[in-house]
């Protein structure tokens, strides 16, 4: 083959005027087999569609490859998550590929646990060990016992996991999933458990209370395009965007204002801005009349009348009073509230320190109701219901006896930290392992999920790893929850992997993304879809035939053929006139040429994933599944779920006391069921130590799943200049009364332990909160992560919103000192 | 001859740092790790410079992209005892790595603070050598270097168009930053385009450069927030 002179220079890598070689010829010596493997021709680039799984939100990608070795990530321009954007961690993903930490084949346990000692082992001995063991499992009718830790729920693999712990019997099955706590007060108040949905583009003044979206979860690409896009607006139409935030954080600082408030004291503002709203008659009284319910006092069948919401709020909350418990001061919620009220399309959203503390669920709740109050539950509103993409449905599991005895049992429950929505919780699963309550656990699979790093009891799930006999993981890295396991089946990196993402947190659309491979795997690394298919295969008639696919590629296609037969939505496509599709819809056309599944894959293949451009109006009066079939400012689904676990408990004759007592709830009767402030429990045992410490992730390092990665080092606190290194910000204030200057080493030092970081001074965090950035502090996965700045976590006071189970990320306080000795622990 | 240039819509940026990212990858800039981060030698030739204005409560952040303006009259130029830098035919500040002596006379001349040095041969692990972008050649140690507009996107598209024989069009070359900054804040083009948007923008009354009394002339624009 001719090799044209502009080839020729790209090979050489000269092509740019005034850049020359110079020492660098080590720097593309790419290995032979590399080459051959792609058959290569030196420096033809070619592009791949897929979609990054570095965090949770699964934004489309396009890869560019020369000569088959990816070399840069850019964001898929019609993928309708990230629309062609993508973040700092994404850019790093070819380093994820490339790594030299990654494990290279199967490993199993040569030493002590958590010594980090491997031998290597084949698949299929692996694949042996791990089947033997379940198989005894099923022989002794305890399959039970086998439990599978997994991330979020996003994706495909998640049913297939679900599909072989109920053909293999076992209820215990959980998702590490951040997103649930805010689904919870959806359910609270509207009995459903979808997750929904927002549309901003109509809304003219977003309220948000504490959710970090530039910078965290659930989709900060898209989200700093929305904020974006939302103060652009042309002809003056640009909407208005309030934080509400104990801290001035990126998103804070990108919204139009400010508002400082309190740490644990939201569900107070949101309940005063109530207050104001029913006292002026500027709320929807057409919604809240026909469509809510427990807003007026009522009577229940007994004759007993209940305080209703507005009772509450118009009693407590009134604005004087929530001036004084959250700072923020009375006018300034007067103003808030009208504002909110006057603006015909307004809405508020809530999540980060709203969500992450011991009264999340009542916090969550009562700003949910701000919603109601503004009828935005009317399907017409920015609200809406998520719906997922019409997959083939798969068939009801068939389970032998083994695997129905063994489904049977309960859940493994959680000990101690006992919370009233179990489901919603993983904090709570150390805690049952280690009381061995209501019994043992044998053997646990982990995919995805890393909780010793990003929990706050990490010594408890330490202990309890412990005490699992037996611990498969599927992480291609070692990190620091599977150092303590048995085998490591190392998965895929993104970039050599299928899989399907869909319904990201907040979007209002239904779609899916396709990952696949953009090179072939380049290590002896196996997909955890298709181990657990071949382990199917090996367990049991019935878990071979409920599981039939050959591999996990067959099953996702299969899944996605019932998306071809209906022909609903489209291909992604760059053409998105909506009335261009409409046109094509109403005559049963696609705008994509295909006859057959083969060649309906190839399109969907090269254009990243599939999408419905018109989605069904939210009918919210079929949605609100609660028992007034409306929405509930008074929860009876929190109601009906306290009597079922009191009447479980009969035995022992405790009334409801029992239950607040045991979920550390502060208010008595009607209350309980009615968003209402519950202080944060700290404020109690507080002492010495003076100030709220706060954590959160960071866009170049979301959950910190990036710290093995070194751009994402190099650039870790890109804002704060600080690089490779955490730090912890003080208002000039705090640092001046404590002696402390910028870039000091300060010891922060709660009840939980200390910890040394630099100081920076920042004038926009409240002068009684300092916050240290989450990601880093690793003790595993790898040498750019481990022993790289500190994490917060470790010092951070166990305590739980005990209706949710969601860890309190605000409820400790620390002292800050100068130190003299050096950084870190 | 085309003047390249930029303008920055300050209103739309969010300061993510995607455009840091991606500058560092399209371009090969070495990562220094933890040590010589610490002495500050970090090499960003984009950068997010964020400032705060006022006291709590009332206190405004502003994040602002910062890299080589490109300028007209550039300060860096005239001290290169070696003219190892020099304002190209194009327009860009452009540089001869090998011709470098590294007497970091153009890094201290710099108002905007935009060049780095190569302390060291930038080092890569032996495996993630496969993953860096072959159009762009990895600078020595011993020598500054700074952002070059992406030139060899430039080159490359001036190959492009010379084989389909056509003049450049607009959107033909634009550097990575740019590419893919993810709230579209970052316009590029021709300056000496009467009819380029980036010529538009430039007399938006929102538009500023940055130490423009220094009279550097830089060709990057910004506009800034609105209030």
């Amino acid at each position: 083959m001719e090799v044209s002179r502009r080839e020729f220079l790209k090979y050489l890598g000269i092509t740019g005027v005034g850049l020359t070689l110079g020492g660098c010829d080590s720097m593309w010596s790419v290995p032979d087999e590399i080459y051959e493997k792609v058959g290569g021709m030196p420096g033809i680039e070619t592009w791949k569609t897929s979609v990054c799984s570095l965090c949770p939100a699964g934004c489309g990608i396009k890869v560019r490859l020369i000569d088959g070795i990816p070399v840069r990530i850019h964001g898929n321009p019609i993928h309708p998550v990230n629309s062609g954007g993508i973040c700092p961690m994404a850019e790093a993903g070819v380093e994820s590929l490339f790594n030299p930490d990654r494990l290279k084949g199967p490993l199993q346990r040569i030493s002590k646990r958590g010594e980090d000692k491997w031998e290597s082992i084949s698949w299929d001995d692996a694949l042996q060990v791990v089947a033997t063991r379940l198989q005894r499992l099923r022989e002794k009718n305890t399959a039970h016992k086998l439990a599978f830790w997994a991330g979020p729920e996003n994706n495909l693999s998640a049913p297939l996991f679900a599909r072989f712990m109920q053909a293999f019997g076992s209820p215990n099955l959980f998702h590490f999933d951040q997103a649930q706590a805010s689904n919870l007060a959806t359910y609270i108040t509207q009995g459903h458990k979808n997750a929904l949905g927002y549309d901003f583009k109509n809304v003219k003044l977003l309220i948000n209370f504490g959710a970090d979206l530039l910078d965290s979860g659930p989709s900060p690409v898209r989200f700093n395009q929305i904020y974006s896009e939302m103060r652009n607006r042309e002809n003056g139409q640009s909407a208005k965007i309030v934080h509400v935030g104990s801290r001035l954080s990126r998103t804070a600082g990108n919204s139009s204002a400010w508002v400082p408030i309190r740490p644990g004291t939201m569900a107070v503002l949101a309940l005063g801005m109530a207050n104001v709203l029913i006292k002026d008659r500027q709320y929807n009284r057409g919604f809240v009349q026909t469509s809510s319910f427990g807003f007026d006092s009522w009577r229940d069948k007994n004759g007993t009348t209940h305080k209703g919401f507005k009772t509450l709020v118009s009693q407590d909350y009134y604005p004087e009073k929530v001036a004084e418990i959250t700072g923020v001061p009375a006018a300034k919620i007067v103003e808030l509230a009208r504002e909110f009220g006057a603006e015909e399309s307004a809405l508020v959203l809530a999540g980060g320190e709203a969500a992450n503390s011991s009264n999340g669920l009542y916090t969550l709740w009562a700003i949910e109701c701000l919603n109601a109050l503004k009828g935005n539950f009317d399907g017409k509103g920015p609200i809406s219901v998520q719906k997922e993409p019409p997959f083939a449905a798969l068939a009801q599991v068939r389970q032998d006896k083994s695997a129905m005895s063994g489904f049977e049992q309960p859940q493994l429950s959680q000990g101690e930290n006992a919370c009233c929505f179990f489901e919603y919780a993983t904090a709570g699963l150390p805690g049952g392992i280690l009381n061995k309550k209501p019994y043992e656990i044998d053997t646990l699979l982990l995919a995805n999920v890393n909780p010793v790093f990003t929990s706050v009891n990490q010594a408890d799930y330490i202990a309890a790893l412990k005490e699992i006999p037996f611990i498969v993981s599927f992480a291609p890295f070692v990190d620091e929850t599977n150092v303590y396991a048995d085998l490591i089946l190392p998965d895929h990196t993104f970039l050599e992997k299928q899989e399907v993402f869909y319904k990201a947190p907040t979007v209002e659309f239904r779609y899916f993304g396709l990952q696949q491979p953009v090179i072939e795997p380049i290590h002896d690394t196996r997909h955890t879809g298709d181990f657990i298919l071949q382990l199917s295969k090996k367990l049991s008639d019935t878990t071979s035939s409920e599981l039939p696919w050959q591999n996990y590629s067959e099953y996702l296609r299969s899944r996605i053929e019932g998306i071809y037969t209906t022909g609903a939505g489209t291909i992604f496509t760059e053409k998105m006139d909506k009335a261009w599709l409409k046109f094509l819809k109403e005559r049963g056309w696609q705008i994509f040429d295909y006859t057959s599944f083969e060649e309906f894959w190839e399109v969907l293949a090269d254009k990243g994933g599939w999408l419905d451009p018109f989605p069904e109006e939210t009918n919210f009066d079929t949605v609100f599944s609660t028992p007034s079939k409306k929405f509930e400012f008074y929860s009876q689904v929190l109601e009906k779920e306290f009597n079922s676990q009191l009447a479980a408990q009969q035995s022992s004759g405790a009334g409801i006391d029992s239950l607040l007592l045991k979920w550390q709830i502060s208010a008595s009767g009607d209350a309980v069921f009615l968003p209402h402030f519950e202080p944060l429990r700290y404020e109690l045992n507080a002492g010495k130590f003076n100030l709220h410490l706060s954590t959160g992730d960071l866009i170049t390092n979301i959950r910190g799943a990036g710290s093995n990665l070194p751009l994402v080092q190099e650039l870790f606190g890109l804002l704060a200049r600080e690089y490779w290194n955490s730090w912890v910000e003080i208002n000039p204030e705090t640092a001046h009364s404590n002696g402390i200057s910028d870039g000091d080493i300060v010891r922060i030092s709660s009840k939980e332990g200390s910890l040394n970081v630099k100081a920076k001074i920042h004038p926009g965090i409240m002068p009684d909160v300092v916050h240290v950035p989450f990601g880093l502090g690793h003790t595993a996965y790898g040498e750019y992560a481990k022993g790289i700045g500190v994490n917060p976590y470790k010092i951070l006071e166990e305590d739980y919103d005990f209706l949710s189970g969601a860890p309190s990320l605000i409820s400790t306080k620390v002292r800050i000192e100068k130190a003299n000795g050096k950084e870190h622990v | 001859m085309p003047r390249w240039g930029m303008v920055i819509d300050l209103n739309k940026c969010t300061g993510c740092g995607e455009c840091v990212a991606a500058c560092k990858v399209e371009n090969n800039v070495a990562i220094v790790g933890p040590e010589e981060s610490a002495n500050e030698r970090t090499m960003l030739w984009m950068n997010i410079l964020t400032t705060y204005e006022g006291e709590y409560p009332d206190v405004k952040v502003r994040h602002m992209p910062m890299l080589c303006m490109h300028c007209e009259n550039p300060p860096c130029t005239k001290v290169c005892p070696v003219r190892a830098t020099y304002l190209n035919e194009d327009g860009i500040v452009a540089q001869v790595f090998p011709q470098c002596i590294g007497c970091r006379y153009c890094q201290a001349a710099c108002p905007y603070t935009v060049k780095s040095f190569n302390w060291y041969k930038p080092e890569w692990p032996e495996e993630m050598k496969k993953a860096v972008n072959p159009d762009v050649s990895v600078r020595p140690d011993g020598v500054v270097e700074k952002c070059t507009f992406c030139i060899h996107r430039l080159q490359k598209a001036k190959e492009q168009a010379a084989a389909e024989k056509r003049e450049l069009q607009p959107g033909d070359y634009i550097p990575a930053c740019v590419e893919c900054c993810p709230t579209k804040a970052i316009y590029f083009g021709d300056f000496d385009d009467p009819k380029s948007e980036v010529n538009k923008l430039k007399r938006n009354p929102r538009a500023f450069q940055v130490l423009e009394d220094l009279g550097t002339e830089p060709k990057v624009y910004y506009l800034s927030e609105v209030e």
